[in-house]
C-alpha cells in the first residue's frame, strides 16, 4: 500500500461513485433470481389452475405452503409431479393467453382426478430433483412422475442456497441412506437461511450481530433504493463479466458443451438413487430424453450425446415402473427461437436450444399425454 | 463482529467519531468497552474465557515484576501459571475433541476397551490469537523485555483491542501498549490511510475471497477419483488465492481501522505469492505469527537467547542465521513447523501442512549449500518459478477434508499419466489464471511502477479516483450479511 493517496482524490472518487450509481437508485423492478438464464425473448411461465398456482420455481417457504395449500382445496387428489428446468418454466415469445405442458396436463388430467403439480428450478441437476422428490413425497401423495434428462444438467452441481431457503428454514433432511441423500444432507446442514427481508428469518438462533444485520439490512431495503437494488446490480455485474468471457473466448450457444465427470458422476449417481426411491415407493415414472432443437447443430458432440442417451435407456430398463421416451425430435425447428443475452439487450442475438414457443409446450403435451395416461388408466 | 457488515461500519463510524471528541484519558476507556461490546456482538457469554486468560497474565505478570530474576523457581511457576492456563484454554476449546478422537484410535489398535467421550466444544472467535498474545506478553516480562503493565485498563485494551482482536495480526506489548497509553493527536492523514486500507481490505474479501469460495468448496467436494493432476494444480492456486485474499483482506481492515485511531500495527503480508524461496515466504506471510514463532518456539528449541520482542521479519532470517548445532536447528525446524500446522487447526492435514513446509525449508538449506558457487542467471526468477507451485501445492493438505483426499491429490500430481485430461468447469481454470496474472501484475505495479505513476500529479489523480471509485463500488455492491474469515476458524 505504497501509494499516496490525498484527501481530493479520495473526495473525487466519491463524487464519481455518486455520479455512477445515481441511475440504480430509482426503485426499480428485482430481477427473480429464477430468471437469470433467461434470454430477452423468453419469459418466464408457471402453471396455475382452478386460480391456484401449481408449478413453483423456487423453494421460498410462502410458495411451497401455497402448493399444499392449492391441493388441498382440489380435493387433495393423487399427484404427477413434474421437475425440471427453465424449460418447462419459460416460453420463448410469449404472447398473452398462451400457456406451457404443465398447465395443458393439469387441465387434460382434471377429468381423470389426477392433480399436477411442478417443480422446476433453472438449471436444475439430478441431484436437485432428487431433493424435489424427496420432500413432496412426504406431503403429498406421488403417484406419477415425469422426469426430463437432459445432458445439460448432468455439467450442473450441487444444490444452491438462494432457490432452496424454505427447506433451509425448515431445516429439511432427506430420509434415506443412499449415497446421494448423505451428500444433500451433509450440503443442507451447511446452509443458512439468507438473512434478508424476503424469507422472514427466524431470529432466535441468529447471533447479536447476524440480528442487528438483519435488521439494518431490512430497513436500508425498504428505505433506500440503490441500497435494495444491490442483487440486481451484481447479476449485471456477472451477466457483463459472462458476456466478456463469451467473446474473447468465442463463445456461444453453439459451441459444443463438454462432460464434466465430476459432476456428471454425482447426478448419474443421483439419477440411480432416485429411481431406486420411486421403485420402492411404487411411483410410475416417465423418464423422456427432452426436446432438443434439430434444425441446426446441436451444442453437443454427437458421439457423446448418444452415448448419453444409451446410457439413460440401459439405467431405465432395470426398472419395470419406469417408461422411458426419447423426446427429442418432438419440437420442430420452427417452434424454437433466439436468446438474447446481455445487459439491456445489447447482447447478440443467438440460437435459443433450450427454449421453446408456445407450439412447442403444445407438442411436448401431447408427447407426454398419452402415455401418462396410459399409466394413470392402465386397462 | 465481522468487518464485512454494516454493523460494523455503523460501530466503527461511531467509536472513531467519539474517540476524537473524548478527552485524551477517557479514550482509552473507549478502546476497552468498544472491544469488549465487538467481541459480545458474537458471543457475550464467551467474554470470559478471552478476560479470564487476560486476567491470569495481567496478575502474573505483575507477580514477575516483584519477582527477582535470581528467584527463578517463583519466577518459572509463575510462567508455568500462564502457559498452564492459556494453553489449557486452547486445549479445552480447540483440541478436545481432536485429542479424544486419536486416543480412542490408539487404544481400539491395542484392543484396550477404554474410551474418552468426544464431545464437541464451540471454539471461542480469536483464542489462538489472543491467547498467544497473553503468552507473549508473560514470557517477555520473564525474558526481562518489558515492563508488566499495572494500569489494567492500558493492559485489557491491549489485550481486546478490537481491530486486531480476532484473527490478529499477532501484537506484541512492546509495539502496541506505548501507543495505546501515549495516543497520538488527531492527523486528517490518519482517516484517509485508514479508510484506504479498510477499503483495499474489503475489496479483497467481498470482491475476490468471497466469489471464489463457492469454486473452491464445489471443487474440493468432488470425488477425487474424477480429479486430474492439472485440476490439483489448479485447486491448490485457487485456494491459494482464496486464502490470501481473505486472510490478508482482514488484516488490512483490521491495520486501516487501527490506524483511524493513530494506531499502527505491523504489516502482515508482504506479497507472499512473490516470495523467491520458502525462507522468503516466511518473512512474507502472516507475518505476525511467523515471529511469534520465531522469538517463543524455533529460537528457544535451537537454544538461542532471545534478547528483542517484535512482530516484525517472520522467521524468514531466523532460519539461516541461528543455529548452535545443525541437529538442533533440523529438530527445531520440524517441531515448529508441525505445531504451527497443528495451530492452524486440530486434524493431521495440518500437521502434514507443516511438515511439508519443513521439508521444503530443509531441502533448500541442503541446496543452496551445494549450489552457492553456481552462476544461475535470473537467480530470483528462477528461485520464484520454483517456489510459488510448491508454496501453492502446500494449500492442498490445508483445505482438504481428510489425509487420505491430501494423499490421494498429491499422489495425482507426480503421476504423468494424470495430466492427460480437463475435470472441472472451464470458467474455473479461466479464473484462477486470471487471479495468477492479477496478483503478478499488481505487485509489479505496486514494486517498480507506482513511484513513476506518483511523481505525474495529473496520471496521479486519474489512476487513484479510478481506482478507488471502482473499488468502492464493488465493495458496495458485494457487501452481504454474514460470510465469515477463513481464519476465524483457527
Amino acid at each position: 500500500m505504497k501509494s499516496k493517496l490525498s484527501f481530493w482524490e479520495l473526495a473525487l472518487s466519491i463524487v464519481l461513485v455518486a455520479v455512477l450509481l445515481a441511475p440504480f437508485g430509482k426503485k426499480g423492478e428485482k430481477k427473480d433470481l429464477a430468471d437469470f438464464d433467461l434470454g430477452l425473448e423468453t419469459t418466464s411461465y408457471t402453471a396455475s389452475f382452478k386460480s391456484r398456482t401449481i408449478h413453483i420455481r423456487d423453494l421460498k417457504d410462502s410458495l411451497l405452503q401455497n402448493i399444499v395449500q392449492g391441493w388441498e382445496e382440489r380435493g387433495k387428489r393423487p399427484v404427477v409431479l413434474c421437475v425440471g428446468n427453465s424449460q418447462t418454466h419459460s416460453l420463448n415469445q410469449y404472447q398473452k393467453g398462451q400457456n406451457n405442458y404443465v398447465e395443458m396436463l393439469a387441465q387434460s388430467l382434471d377429468s381423470s382426478k389426477t392433480d399436477v403439480i411442478a417443480t422446476t428450478l433453472p438449471n436444475a441437476n439430478l441431484q436437485e430433483m432428487y431433493l424435489i422428490y424427496s420432500y413432496w413425497k412426504k406431503k403429498l401423495p406421488i403417484k406419477y412422475m415425469l422426469i426430463p434428462a437432459f445432458l445439460d444438467d448432468m455439467r450442473e452441481d450441487g444444490l444452491r442456497e438462494i432457490l432452496l431457503s424454505g427447506l433451509v428454514k425448515q431445516k429439511y433432511r432427506i430420509e434415506s441412506n443412499s449415497e446421494t441423500a448423505k451428500n444433500l444432507n451433509a450440503e443442507l446442514a451447511k446452509m443458512k437461511v439468507p438473512v434478508s427481508n424476503e424469507n422472514n428469518a427466524e431470529t432466535a438462533d441468529l447471533s447479536v450481530q447476524e440480528r442487528v444485520e438483519k435488521h439494518i439490512n431490512d430497513y436500508l431495503d425498504d428505505t433506500w433504493p440503490l441500497w435494495n437494488n444491490r442483487s440486481t446490480l451484481r447479476g449485471d455485474f456477472f451477466i457483463a463479466l459472462y458476456e466478456m468471457r463469451n467473446k474473447l473466448l468465442g463463445i456461444n450457444a453453439n459451441t459444443k458443451r463438454k462432460r464434466i465427470p465430476a459432476k456428471y458422476q454425482k447426478n448419474r449417481t443421483a439419477f440411480i438413487d432416485m429411481m431406486e426411491e420411486l421403485q420402492k415407493d411404487g411411483v410410475k415414472v416417465i423418464v423422456y430424453i427432452p426436446p432438443l432443437r434439430k434444425d441446426v447443430e446441436p451444442p453437443y458432440e454427437a458421439a457423446d450425446y448418444s452415448t448419453y442417451i444409451a446410457e439413460i435407456t440401459t439405467l431405465t430398463a432395470k426398472y419395470p415402473n419406469v417408461t422411458f421416451l426419447n423426446l427429442d425430435n418432438v419440437v420442430p425447428g420452427n417452434q424454437w427461437g433466439l436468446t438474447q443475452m446481455g445487459l439491456k439487450g445489447k447482447g447478440k442475438q443467438q440460437t435459443d436450444f433450450m427454449h421453446f414457443q408456445y407450439g412447442g409446450h403444445q407438442q411436448l403435451f401431447h408427447a407426454l399425454q398419452r402415455p401418462l395416461d396410459s399409466l394413470i388408466h392402465p386397462f | 463482529m465481522i468487518f464485512n457488515s454494516v454493523t460494523f461500519f455503523i460501530f466503527i463510524v461511531l467509536v472513531v467519531g467519539l474517540y476524537w471528541v473524548l478527552p485524551n484519558k477517557a479514550r482509552l476507556w473507549l478502546i476497552f468497552i468498544s472491544s469488549v461490546v465487538f467481541y459480545g456482538f458474537w458471543r457475550w457469554e464467551y467474554l470470559s474465557v478471552m478476560l479470564a486468560s487476560a486476567a491470569t497474565d495481567y496478575f502474573t505478570s505483575i507477580e514477575l515484576g516483584k519477582t527477582p530474576l535470581e528467584n527463578k523457581r517463583k519466577r518459572n511457576f509463575l510462567l508455568g501459571i500462564s502457559l498452564v492456563v492459556n494453553l489449557g484454554l486452547l486445549m479445552y476449546f480447540k483440541y478436545l475433541f481432536f485429542f479424544c478422537d486419536n486416543a480412542n484410535t490408539v487404544f481400539d489398535l491395542m484392543g484396550i476397551h477404554v474410551h474418552f467421550p468426544l464431545w464437541k466444544v464451540l471454539l471461542p472467535f480469536g483464542i489462538s490469537f489472543y491467547t498467544f498474545e497473553t503468552i507473549s506478553y508473560t514470557v517477555d516480562v520473564y525474558r526481562g523485555l518489558i515492563k508488566p503493565e499495572k494500569d489494567f485498563i492500558v493492559y485489557g485494551s491491549f489485550i481486546t483491542f478490537f481491530p486486531k482482536l480476532v484473527a490478529g495480526p499477532i501484537q506484541r506489548a512492546a509495539e502496541l501498549v506505548g501507543q495505546l497509553r501515549d495516543r497520538p493527536s488527531f492527523q486528517k492523514d490518519f482517516l484517509i490511510e485508514g479508510f484506504k486500507r479498510m477499503l483495499y481490505g474489503l475489496f479483497l474479501k467481498v470482491v475476490l475471497a468471497d466469489n471464489i469460495s463457492p469454486l473452491v468448496d464445489a471443487a474440493f467436494d468432488q470425488p477425487t477419483a474424477t480429479m486430474s493432476a492439472l485440476d490439483v494444480w489448479t485447486m491448490a492456486f485457487l485456494f491459494g488465492f482464496q486464502i490470501y485474499f481473505d486472510f490478508a483482506g482482514y488484516s488490512h481492515i483490521a491495520l486501516g481501522t487501527a490506524k483511524l485511531m493513530g494506531i499502527d500495527i505491523p504489516e502482515n503480508f508482504n506479497f507472499p505469492y512473490s516470495a523467491i524461496s520458502f525462507k522468503d515466504f516466511w518473512k512474507r506471510w502472516h507475518i505476525s505469527l511467523s515471529s511469534w514463532i520465531r522469538d517463543y518456539l524455533y529460537l528457544p528449541l535451537t537454544g538461542t537467547k532471545v534478547l528483542t520482542t517484535t512482530g516484525k521479519g517472520g522467521i524468514g532470517e531466523s532460519i539461516e542465521e541461528n543455529a548452535p548445532t545443525q541437529k538442533k536447528r533440523n529438530m527445531a525446524l520440524f517441531a515448529t513447523w508441525a505445531i504451527m500446522g497443528l495451530w492452524h487447526g486440530a486434524n493431521w492435514t495440518f500437521v502434514f501442512w507443516g511438515v511439508y513446509h519443513a521439508t521444503i525449508i530443509f531441502s533448500e538449506r541442503k541446496i543452496k549449500g551445494w549450489t552457492k558457487s553456481w552462476n544461475i542467471p535470473y537467480r530470483p526468477i528462477v528461485g520464484w518459478m520454483i517456489t510459488i507451485p510448491l508454496a501453492m501445492l502446500s494449500w492442498i493438505p490445508f483445505r482438504a477434508n481428510t489425509l487420505t483426499q491430501t494423499f490421494q491429490m498429491l499422489g495425482k500430481v507426480i503421476n504423468p499419466s494424470q495430466y492427460m485430461a480437463l475435470g472441472m468447469r472451464e470458467n474455473v481454470y479461466l479464473i484462477t489464471g486470471l487471479l495468477f496474472i492479477f496478483t503478478t501484475l499488481t505487485y509489479l505495479l505496486t514494486t517498480y511502477w507506482q513511484e513513476k505513476i506518483d511523481r505525474i500529479t495529473p496520471l496521479r489523480y486519474a489512476v487513484n479516483i479510478t481506482k478507488y471509485a471502482a473499488i468502492i463500488i464493488l465493495v458496495f455492491v458485494f457487501l452481504r450479511p454474514i460470510s465469515q474469515y477463513i481464519y476465524f476458524q483457527f
